[in-house]
C-alpha cells in the first residue's frame, strides 16, 4: 500500500489534511473516502480508519482519509463551543461541502469519477447527505449511521428510544426486590420522567399507530416529517437523502453495532416508519448488526466482523477493481 | 507559516511527521511535540495543533510527530514499547538536526503521558534545553491503574457488570493476552515498562529548563505536592505555574481545540 500525505484547499481556500491510500500497483478508479467521525481525525477510533483503509485498498481501491475544516490538522476554526452542537451540526450538513472539494480535488489531480463515501457515525452522515446529490457517488459504507440529532443528556427522557426504554425497564424490574432502589424511589432520587415514559409508552404506541393510519410516509413532502416522527430528535434530512440515494440505485451498506443506540434509532425513527416506501429497494441497501458492539467497535472480534462484511459487499458491487 | 507533512524512517517503519515552519527560514528553537497515550491523542489532538501553531508564529520550528502505532504512523500499537518510543523520539530529533542545523536550542513539549516520555528523553539525550510539561504522569504506575480503571468501565458501559477484575486483566496479560483500552490492545511488557515509568527518580541534566504546568478545575487548587517536588531539579528559569483547563483529553461536553490559559502561560515563559 502507497500513503501519501496530501493537502487541497476547500472553497474557503482553507488547507485540507489527509493521506491518500493507494494500491502498490493497478491505479484503481474508485476511490473511498473515509469521512471523519465527529470530532476525530482522519485516523478514526482506535485507528479504525487506518486499519478499514488497508481491507480496502487490499481489494484494489484508492482510499482518502482527510481532516474537514476546523478538525485534525486542517485550517480553520469552529465557534461551536459545546461538543452536542458541533455533532448537530455535522449532522446537519456541516461538511458536505468539503466534501465535496475532496472528491473534486481527487478528481482533478487523480482522474478519479466513481466514490463510495465512508464513515463511523458523523462521517456516515456526512457520506449520505452528500453522496445523494453527486452522480460520481456509487455507493455508501456507513458503520453506525445517524439518523436524529444529539439531545445530549440533559435530554435523554425526551429522545430515548424505546429500545434504550425496554432495556432501562428491565433493568427497574430487575431491582424491584432491591431495598436501595425503593430507598432512592420513595426519596424522589430515582428518575420519574424516564418511569413515566416507559409506563406511558403503551398510550404513546397506540397514538402512533392511529397517526400512521391517516398519513403515508411517501405523500410528505422532502423535508417534512411524518406525525409519527413530529417533536422527536429525528434528521429531517435523512429520509429524503436515503430515498435519494436508493432511488438513484446507489449502493448501501449499512452496519450497526448491536449495543449501540443508533441501531434502534434507525429501526423506530427510519425503518420502522417509511417500511412501505422502503419495500422496492430491499435488494439496494444491506443493515447488518454486529452483536454485542459497541459504538466504536472497540474489540478486536466486533472490528474484524465489520471488516469481513466490507470487504464482501467490496466484492460483491466493486469486482471490476478486483 | 508553512506546514509540512511527510513520512519519516524509524527504525525501518514509516513515522509520520508535520513540519510546522515559522516566517523566518532559519529559526534558531525548535520544539519536538510527544502526544499522549492512546485515545488521548485523539481527544487532545486539536489543541496539539493550535498550540503548534501559536508556537510557530512565535518564531519556533516545530515538529509535531505520531509515535508508530499511532495516528498516521506505521506499525501497530500492539507492539508499542519503550525502545520503539524512544527511536521514534530520536527520529525526529535527528531530522531537525540534520534539516536545520542552524537550530541552537532544542526544546521537548507533551501533555500527561507525552510530557512523561518527553521528560524521559531530555534525562537520556542531554541535548535538550527545555521542557514544556502539561500535566505530565510523575508515576507510571498509578497511571497505569487509571487505564486499567477505563477498562472496567468500558466493560460496565457494555456489560452492565464488570466480569474481568483488574487482578484478572494482569493475569490476563501475564498470561499472553493483551487487554483491550478504547479499542487499543495493550500488552504486558509495556504495561510493565510503563508502570515503572518514575519522573521523581529521574536523573535530569544541569541547566535544563522546564515550563511545568498543573491543570487545575478551580484556580484557588493548591500545587500538587509532587509536582513542587519535581520540579525542583530544573534549572534557574523555570516555572511552577497552574492553569484552569478541562480535561480536553478525553470525551468531555466541551469542544476544546484550544487550551488558551495553559497556551498564555507556556508562550509567556517561552518569551
Amino acid at each position: 500500500m502507497r500513503s501519501t500525505p496530501v493537502t487541497f484547499e476547500n472553497r474557503d481556500g482553507l488547507k485540507l489534511f489527509g493521506i491518500f491510500e493507494q494500491p502498490d500497483q493497478d491505479a484503481s478508479t474508485t476511490t473511498v473516502l473515509l469521512l471523519s467521525p465527529g470530532i476525530k481525525m482522519r485516523v478514526g477510533p482506535h485507528r479504525m480508519y487506518n486499519k478499514l483503509a488497508r481491507i480496502l485498498v487490499d481489494r484494489g481501491l484508492n482510499v482518502l482519509r482527510f481532516d474537514f475544516y476546523g478538525l485534525g490538522d486542517s485550517e480553520g476554526t469552529i465557534e461551536e463551543s459545546v461538543l452536542v452542537n458541533v455533532y448537530n451540526s455535522i449532522q446537519d450538513g456541516r461538511y458536505i461541502n468539503d466534501t465535496l472539494d475532496a472528491m473534486d480535488w481527487l478528481e482533478q489531480t487523480h482522474g478519479q469519477q466513481d466514490f463510495i463515501l465512508g464513515g463511523l457515525c458523523g462521517g456516515a452522515i456526512t457520506g449520505m447527505l452528500t453522496g445523494c446529490t453527486d452522480a460520481r457517488v456509487s455507493g455508501l459504507l456507513a458503520l453506525g449511521l445517524i439518523n436524529v440529532f444529539e439531545g445530549g443528556e440533559d435530554n435523554f427522557t425526551r429522545f430515548a428510544t424505546d429500545g434504550q426504554l425496554n432495556s432501562l425497564k428491565e433493568g427497574y424490574v430487575k431491582k424491584l426486590g432491591d431495598w436501595e432502589s425503593w430507598k432512592r424511589l420513595l426519596t424522589f432520587k430515582s428518575d420519574f420522567r424516564v418511569i413515566f415514559k416507559i409506563i406511558n409508552k403503551p398510550v404513546r404506541l397506540l397514538v402512533k399507530k392511529l397517526q400512521g393510519l391517516f398519513t403515508r410516509g411517501d405523500e410528505l413532502s422532502e423535508l417534512e416529517l411524518p406525525p409519527a416522527l413530529q417533536g422527536t430528535n429525528a434528521n429531517p434530512k435523512f429520509a429524503p437523502a436515503f430515498f435519494r440515494m436508493v432511488r438513484d440505485a446507489k449502493k448501501l451498506l449499512l452496519i450497526f453495532s448491536g449495543a449501540d443506540r443508533l441501531l434502534y434509532e434507525f429501526e423506530e425513527k427510519f425503518e420502522n416508519i417509511y417500511k412501505t416506501k422502503l419495500a422496492p429497494y430491499q435488494s439496494q441497501y444491506q443493515v447488518i448488526t454486529i452483536p454485542q458492539a459497541n459504538h466504536i467497535l472497540s474489540m478486536k472480534e466486533w472490528e474484524e466482523e465489520m471488516h469481513r462484511h466490507v470487504a464482501e459487499w467490496i466484492d460483491i458491487n466493486y469486482q471490476k477493481n478486483n | 507559516m508553512n506546514e509540512e507533512l511527510k513520512f519519516i524512517d524509524s527504525a525501518g517503519e514509516q513515522l509520520f511527521v508535520i513540519e510546522h515552519q515559522p516566517d523566518n527560514p532559519q529559526p534558531t528553537k525548535a520544539y519536538v511535540f510527544l502526544h499522549p497515550f492512546a485515545e488521548e491523542k485523539l481527544w487532545s489532538h486539536r489543541v496539539y495543533v493550535t498550540t503548534a501553531r501559536a508556537f510557530c508564529a512565535q518564531g519556533c520550528l516545530v515538529m509535531r510527530f505520531d509515535f508508530r502505532g499511532h495516528g498516521d504512523s506505521g506499525g501497530e500499537f500492539l507492539n508499542s514499547s519503550l525502545e520503539r518510543h524512544n527511536q521514534d523520539i530520536d527520529a525526529v530529533i535527528s531530522h531537525v538536526k540534520q534539516r536545520y542545523p542552524e537550530i541552537q536550542s532544542l526544546g521537548l513539549f507533551g501533555l500527561r503521558l507525552g510530557g512523561t516520555l518527553a521528560s524521559q528523553a531530555a534525562a537520556r539525550r542531554g541535548d535538550v534545553d527545555e521542557l514544556v510539561l502539561w500535566d505530565p504522569v510523575l508515576s507510571g504506575d498509578r497511571y497505569m491503574q487509571e487505564i486499567l480503571r477505563s477498562n472496567l468501565a468500558a466493560q460496565m458501559a457494555v456489560k452492565g457488570k464488570v466480569e474481568v477484575t483488574r487482578d484478572d486483566l494482569i493475569a490476563q496479560m501475564k498470561a499472553g493476552k493483551p487487554i483491550n483500552v478504547e479499542g487499543y490492545y495493550l500488552t504486558h511488557d509495556y504495561f510493565q515498562e510503563l508502570s515503572t515509568l518514575n519522573l521523581q527518580a529521574t536523573e535530569f541534566p544541569e541547566g535544563l529548563k522546564c515550563c511545568l504546568v498543573q491543570i487545575v478545575k478551580n484556580p484557588k487548587q493548591p500545587f500538587n505536592k509532587q509536582y513542587e517536588q519535581f520540579f525542583e531539579r530544573f534549572a534557574e528559569g523555570s516555572q511552577l505555574q497552574k492553569a484552569q483547563e478541562e480535561p480536553f483529553w478525553k470525551e468531555i461536553k466541551t469542544f476544546y481545540d484550544r487550551a488558551d490559559n495553559l497556551l498564555d502561560q507556556t508562550l509567556n515563559w517561552l518569551d
